[in-house]
């Protein structure tokens, strides 16, 4: 499966994309024929799976490549992303000259995360 | 200080905001606006993306286009009150200027004066690259290629060419590309694959957008890349076999102009400056055709030498008409921005209104205890005196 974020904009926290690339298979469930196996949980890619950037990827994009290479959720392929988390956190400093300046206020947010992330990979 | 109930504080507030509102209005009736720091030669402006002929230098201050001899002295308006325009650059004979208006598109106009003529029809960022040697003008768009939306930064381009006199333009064979410059003998097109934007807020940048150049052969239609710093490479400029280019790899990462030598690809670092960024650099023919680059460094335009590699400082003066260090009365009762007390202990506060003018917000400075107005509660104003 190759998911396709390049020129990607960002946007939310892409937990949603993370929990789904992160799911593996705790048992599998079938009928009673036993003709059809499910896995469970539903919706995971049990194959290959790989995560499409590029320059332009950038904000949530630089987040998700960030946290599924930590994670080692999926294969990055690719080039390195825009690295432009700023405006996450919704801080906009206008200027006299009508432009604003918008920090970055989420690394450190994104910080825990992933440290929330490695201690559940050792712990495996 | 004591708000007693919350009724009061709520009606305090509502007092003052009034009184503010009779504050403005005040401001507007009586207040005398004086302008502070004006230069009497150069204002407090900076000049922005000049370009040099074998003669003339043209550059952009204060919105409009000013022309200026290669030695320096007085600068000529060449346009007037039409707009923001930015890029100028002349053509190969040095008798035309081509340039970005932000109304529509790029145009040229004759270096004496004119008629101006529109070239470009495309909407969306539109930014003039430079002339090409055969006197075709190449410019970059986003008009038709926006995988990702980007406003109006126009961070991912395409390449086009046009005829000098206007018609249909023709791309160049590239997904996208920014920042073209096509070597003398038309093989060679030089090129960034990201453009940085209009801003510059990209300061010791290393990400991924950070853009590179390429080389792209326009006979055989092989492409390479040819720097490797991982932070800034952009505008690269074509003097004869070199390659001349800006980039942050330098000391102190600032801003610095690299060349590339052709044949054997080697790469050095031109100048050294290590307190200002060099911006908005610019090839010329220089008068004996030796080659030189204008750029802007701190506030001043410069001019490199590209057979002795030394850079000076081109002094230039701005007529003014000085009208606005005269004191007047200006209507600003919708224009107050803010305010706030001096440090001074009589009362006396410094307003800082911005002031809409000939389309531009300006900033002024008003000291309302010396002029007409002061405080005399913090939650009441009134009129101290007229002014004689």
């Amino acid at each position: 499966m190759i998911i396709d974020i390049r020129w990607n904009q960002g946007g939310g926290i892409p937990y949603h994309l993370l929990d789904l690339l992160m799911r593996k298979i705790a048992f599998c469930s079938s009928d009673l024929r036993r003709t059809i196996l499910q896995p469970r949980p539903t919706y995971l890619q049990n194959g290959p799976k790989c995560l499409l950037i590029n320059g332009v990827t950038q904000s949530g994009g630089d987040l998700l490549a960030d946290l599924v290479k930590r994670s080692g959720a999926s294969t990055l392929a690719g080039t390195r992303t825009m690295g432009a988390m700023a405006g996450a956190g919704g801080l906009f400093i206008p200027f006299i000259n009508g432009g604003f300046s918008s920090p970055a206020l989420l690394p450190t947010f994104a910080d825990i995360v992933t440290r929330k992330l490695t201690r559940l990979r050792r712990d495996e | 200080m004591a708000w007693g109930t919350r009724n009061a504080g709520s009606a305090a507030v509502g007092n003052m905001s009034q009184n503010l509102r009779l504050l403005c209005v005040a401001v507007g009736l009586l207040g005398k606006i004086s302008a502070y720091g004006q230069d009497s030669t150069r204002g407090a402006g900076v000049p922005r993306f000049p370009d040099v002929s074998s003669s003339q230098i043209v550059f952009l201050y204060a919105g409009e286009l000013w022309l200026l001899p290669r030695e320096g002295g007085a600068a000529t308006p060449l346009t007037k009150e039409g707009g923001p325009r930015s890029r100028p650059k002349f053509s190969p004979d040095g008798r035309t200027i081509a340039f970005t208006g932000d109304y529509d598109g790029i145009y040229t106009m004759p270096v004496s004066g004119g008629p101006v003529t529109r070239l470009t029809h495309k909407p969306g960022a539109t930014d003039l690259c430079d002339w090409t040697p055969d006197g075709q003008v190449l410019f970059m768009t986003n008009a038709s290629f926006a995988p990702a939306e980007f406003g109006d930064q126009g961070y991912l381009r395409q390449l086009f060419m046009v005829a000098s006199n206007g018609g249909l333009p023709r791309q160049l064979p590239l997904e996208h590309a920014a920042n073209g410059a096509i070597s003398r003998d038309g093989q060679w097109l030089a090129y960034t694959p990201y453009a940085e934007g209009r801003s510059e807020h990209r300061a010791r940048y290393h990400g991924g957008f950070a853009p590179d150049i390429r080389l792209y052969n326009l006979r055989n239609h092989q492409s390479k890349k040819i720097t490797t710093w991982a932070g800034i490479d952009t505008d690269p400029m074509w003097h004869g076999e070199t390659l001349y280019y800006l980039s942050d790899e330098g000391q102190g990462g600032r801003r610095n102009i690299w060349s590339y030598q052709m044949p054997d690809g080697r790469r050095r670092q031109i100048t050294h400056f290590t307190d200002f960024d060099v911006k908005w650099p610019s090839v010329g023919p220089e008068s004996a055709g030796k080659g030189e680059i204008v750029f802007v460094k701190d506030t001043h335009l410069y001019l490199l030498d590209l057979a002795t590699e030394a850079a000076h400082k081109v002094n230039f003066a701005i007529p003014d008409d000085r009208k606005d260090v005269r004191g007047r009365e200006v209507d600003a009762h919708y224009g107050v921005s803010g305010w706030n007390p001096s440090p001074d202990s009589n009362g006396g506060i410094e307003l800082r209104i911005a002031v809409l003018e000939s389309g531009r917000w300006i900033v002024r400075y008003l000291n309302v205890r010396s002029d007409t107005i002061a405080f005399q509660t913090p939650f009441s104003v009134g009129i101290k005196k007229s002014k004689p």
